[in-house]
């Protein structure tokens, strides 16, 4: 072979391998969360001064057009459905390779759950929680990690092990294979590893989206985010007033969380970070409130600030019979709203006079004229949602519980 | 475990990867050793392939080994003996016959007897004749031994056969297996594009097929009319597309390691007749068949008995047609038994071929009277040759109709079904949406099949043109499409192969969420 041919040989494999990734994050499959990571990676270069990151009550509470609007900082929500505590420190490296935030914000709900009841509640979906968080990843090492982290192939049989230590090593053998695989006997192809790496393995079969722009657009994963990762909802879900968030009690996380907590503000410590850590709205248990005051606990005591949301309700004017969408899960836009304007006072106490966040006021310069579209699209979107949520409580039009997909949480 | 997560289906993401490394190493390793030894690389490669490939059975592979093993120990004791030996040498002869198709009768011939029971060992009938047709070439002096047990190992499993063919001739094509191949661009470069045809057939096209064919021929189905019609001409397709597209993938990869094999399908659907059919479907096996059953048989005391007592009784000429009628009998009813010891597979790809070739050949001087002296139609016009492809196109329909049931009854059922209704508004009417495709994906499946049609057609003039019976092809003096397509500019090809890579990529179906059908062939 000539050196002319296998340059060609070369220069069309490379040609290959760099097409594969970018028509891979075309056929992803589209979601908000699939904009809001593609609006994240189109934000410029050290424009962001704070990245909420949690699960799916964050964009539909932190109205973070209104933030910029309101105080001139610009904050971005890296959140996904019922996303898994282990995601974290992934997410946050992820966010330090394009941007300095000064403070990073994490919304604690999951983190009280076990790791092993997320998993198996995402199994019944195919995964598609955790691969709301790899799958909206660019390609890099970092991926690659997360994956690892989150991705165990071996988890059912581990499962499954746990639970009948009693028994023999035969039935155990026996009971692994039925976790990983299916009916069919085959292996559970959603727990493999490699179908998360080469994505395009799963979404291929969305080729027929390719004709759309909202996909096309995506070929660099970077188009910019209308509302800043935010989602308004115009839906009323009322949910019974008071909860347990007066409850004093602890109870201790579960023990993975705990790990992956450390671990977490480790990271933190290691890029030398600021961190808030937040519990935003939602009606819980006296359990769940328990493991909360322990991560309280946890972080207050290794310097972090802790907000509890839930304990300030009076003071944000939330009312539960129409502040949210589905029932005590995730607030509407009016929720949101209210939710906002309250954390605004909180952040603007505790971290802008100190001097940690909004030491540029991101309201000048053309670089950020997204942002001051993205503001009024969110006045035009309040004032829409005001007007509907108040026809839909006069009307009596409330959200059912029956497949109601955000209901899961 | 871990043959079930990097089990290596011979379209699945780990054999890729897996020929990946085998293609570096055969190209590299060999010369830190002045230019030898790639074969030992193939051998690796080659057990190691094995042993992924069936399904965590891994005591399979005592089966192929233990062919080789016989096959090289009884070539040994055959060289061993003298011209003169006759009756030694014929006991080696049937020594190596009993082990070897002993152990394929037990397996398929337990089955076809008992309708059931034991699966056959992972590629047994492709080795198994491919270790006896070398065996038989070399004790008729027409092939050379290898003295070494791992050649005759290679022989025997060389990876890219070993699953689904074709069965080759080993005196015209394994020597190429011990010859040293240096990394060649248009090898490598064709063989990879054969291998992405290959892919097309199998993933976007076969797969497709097989959702529509497995809803109409399930058991407990009860389509009647046009659908068993759509259903058939299906898995027609599906048949054709998923067994040529693997031999595809099976010659190309070959190709990339310099090693060239013969053709196992040359447009198959184009031919005229039921025995030009079988030169052009599956034409390894027939000329292995031929070769090594049929000419064999002619020869023995039995056949040349009843040969001379029929031409007594029906006169030389008959009396001869008859005797071959005889040997095809026993030729057709092997190849049917060889596709599986099921009385489907006997009837559908064997004995029934048998009788259309026979009838053919029978009632041929009377429809040509019929046709030529009462009906005036001219015998070699474009329409006479177009309805035969198209006469001989349904009578193979009708032998994958058998081919695909699940037994003689619920074949027969299906045709009487096929014939019971007069629905042809199912193709218009939207019914065609319930048969497991979408809108969609039937559109992708006709644009595939299209361009599969085309492509058949462009290969068939290609043909002729080679023989001489057409001139003035845009495609003449071409061997292939890939010569055609390599001979245009650096724009035009690289966009050929970027889209049907990317068609690959994104319409082939594959991936979690999916459950691949098996090759169709692997079986045998």
């Amino acid at each position: 072979m000539s050196k002319k041919q296998i340059f060609k040989i070369i220069i069309f494999i490379v040609a290959v391998m760099w097409l594969i990734p970018h028509i891979t994050y075309c056929i992803r499959t589209p979601s908000d969360a699939k904009d809001r990571f593609v609006g994240f990676y189109a934000e410029k270069k050290n424009t962001i001064d704070a990245v909420v990151i949690g699960s799916s009550p964050v964009p539909y509470c932190i109205a973070t057009p209104r933030i910029y609007g309101d105080m001139g900082i610009t904050m971005y929500p890296l959140s996904t459905n019922m996303q898994r505590p282990v995601a974290a420190k992934y997410l946050v490296e992820e966010t330090l390779k394009t941007q300095d935030p000064d403070l990073f914000i994490f919304e604690m709900k999951m983190w009280q759950a076990e790791d092993e009841q997320l998993i198996n509640a995402d199994k019944d979906k195919h995964m598609g929680h955790t691969r709301e968080v790899t799958d909206n990843m660019k390609y890099s090492l970092n991926r690659i990690r997360a994956i690892n982290a989150m991705v165990n192939e071996d988890y059912a049989d581990d499962a499954e092990d746990s639970e009948n230590d009693e028994e023999d090593a035969e039935n155990d053998e026996d009971n692994a294979e039925n976790a990983v695989s299916g009916d069919d006997g085959k292996v559970n192809e959603d727990m493999k590893r490699i179908n998360f790496y080469f994505d395009i393995f799963k979404y291929h079969s969305n080729w027929k989206t390719l004709v759309m722009w909202s996909q096309l657009r995506t070929f660099f994963y970077e188009y910019p985010d209308d509302l800043k990762g935010f989602t308004p909802s115009d839906e009323v879900g009322p949910a019974e007033k008071g909860n347990f968030s007066s409850v004093t009690g602890v109870e201790k996380m579960p023990a993975e969380q705990e790990e992956y907590l450390a671990d977490l503000i480790s990271c933190l410590n290691k890029h030398n970070k600021d961190a808030l850590f937040i519990i935003t709205p939602f009606t819980v248990s006296e359990e769940e409130q328990k493991k909360i005051n322990y991560i309280g606990e946890y972080v207050t005591e290794r310097g972090y600030k802790f907000l509890d949301m839930n304990k300030h309700l009076d003071e944000i004017g939330f009312d539960e019979a129409t502040d949210y969408k589905d029932g005590g899960t995730h607030t509407n836009i009016v929720g949101a709203d209210k939710v906002t304007v309250w954390f605004e006072e909180y952040l603007s106490e505790y971290y802008v006079k100190p001097g940690i966040l909004g030491k540029h006021d991101r309201r000048h310069g053309r670089e950020y004229n997204s942002w001051k579209k993205s503001y009024d699209l969110w006045m035009e979107e309040l004032s829409k949602g005001e007007e509907k949520i108040r026809e839909r409580i006069a009307n009596g039009d409330f959200w059912q519980p029956e497949g109601n997909e955000d209901a899961e949480e | 475990m871990l043959y079930e997560r990097f089990f290596m289906g011979i379209t699945s993401f780990y054999f890729l990867c897996f020929f990946a490394l085998v293609l570096i190493a055969y190209y590299t390793i060999p010369l830190l050793f002045k230019k030898r030894g790639q074969w030992v690389v193939l051998l690796f490669a080659s057990i190691i392939f094995y042993l992924f490939s069936v399904n965590g059975n891994y005591v399979q592979i005592v089966f192929p080994l233990a062919a080789s093993f016989t096959t090289w120990g009884l070539l040994k004791l055959l060289a061993g003996t003298e011209e003169k030996e006759l009756l030694k040498r014929r006991l080696i002869l049937v020594a190596e016959l009993v082990v070897l198709l002993g152990i394929l009768i037990v397996f398929k011939f337990y089955k076809f007897i008992t309708g059931g029971g034991i699966t056959p060992p992972t590629g047994l009938s492709f080795y198994t004749f491919i270790l006896l047709g070398y065996f038989i070439e070399v004790y008729n002096g027409i092939g050379v031994r290898r003295d070494s047990l791992l050649e005759t190992t290679l022989i025997g499993m060389f990876f890219p056969l070993v699953v689904q063919g074709p069965i080759i001739k080993t005196r015209e094509h394994s020597g190429q297996l011990f010859e040293y191949h240096k990394a060649d661009f248009k090898n490598l470069t064709f063989g990879a594009q054969r291998m992405l045809w290959g892919f097309f057939k199998m993933l976007v096209i076969s797969q497709r097929l097989h959702t529509v064919v497995d809803k109409i021929y399930a058991v407990d189905a009860e389509y009647t009319g046009a659908y068993v019609w759509v259903g058939t001409v299906c898995f027609a397709f599906e048949l054709y597309t998923n067994f040529s597209g693997g031999i595809d993938i099976v010659i190309g990869l070959s190709e990339m390691l310099g090693i060239i094999l013969p053709e196992n399908f040359t447009t198959p659907f184009f031919a005229k007749n039921i025995s030009e059919y079988w030169r052009r479907w599956h034409a390894t096996l027939g000329i292995w068949m031929k070769d090594n059953v049929f000419y064999p048989l002619l020869r023995t005391k039995m056949i040349m008995g009843l040969g001379k007592k029929l031409k007594k009784v029906f006169g030389k000429k008959k009396g001869k047609q008859l005797t071959t009628y005889v040997a095809m009998f026993i030729l057709w009813f092997s190849v049917g038994l060889w596709h599986g010891g099921k009385a489907t597979f006997v009837i559908g790809s064997g004995l029934l071929h048998w009788a259309y070739i026979v009838l053919g050949e029978v009632t041929l001087p009377f429809f040509t009277w019929i046709f030529e002296k009462k009906m005036h139609i001219n015998l070699q016009s474009k329409f006479a040759n177009g309805f035969r492809v198209v006469r001989t196109f349904f009578f193979v329909c009708i032998g994958d109709l058998f081919f695909r049931s699940k037994s003689i009854p619920h074949a027969l059922g299906l045709l009487k079904r096929s014939v019971s209704a007069f629905n042809p508004q199912i193709f218009v009417d939207g019914s065609l949406l319930n048969l497991g495709l979408t809108i969609y994906e039937w559109g992708v499946l006709l644009v595939s099949l299209a361009v599969l049609i085309t492509v058949s057609t462009i290969q068939y003039r290609m043909e002729l043109s080679r023989d001489g019976k057409i001139t003035g092809s845009r495609f003449e003096g071409y061997s292939s499409i890939r010569e055609y397509i390599a001979s245009r500019k650096l724009v035009i090809r690289w966009l050929v192969y970027f889209a049907l890579f990317f068609t690959v990529l994104l319409l082939a179906e594959y991936g979690p969420g999916f459950n691949p059908a098996d090759s169709i062939y692997d079986d045998f």
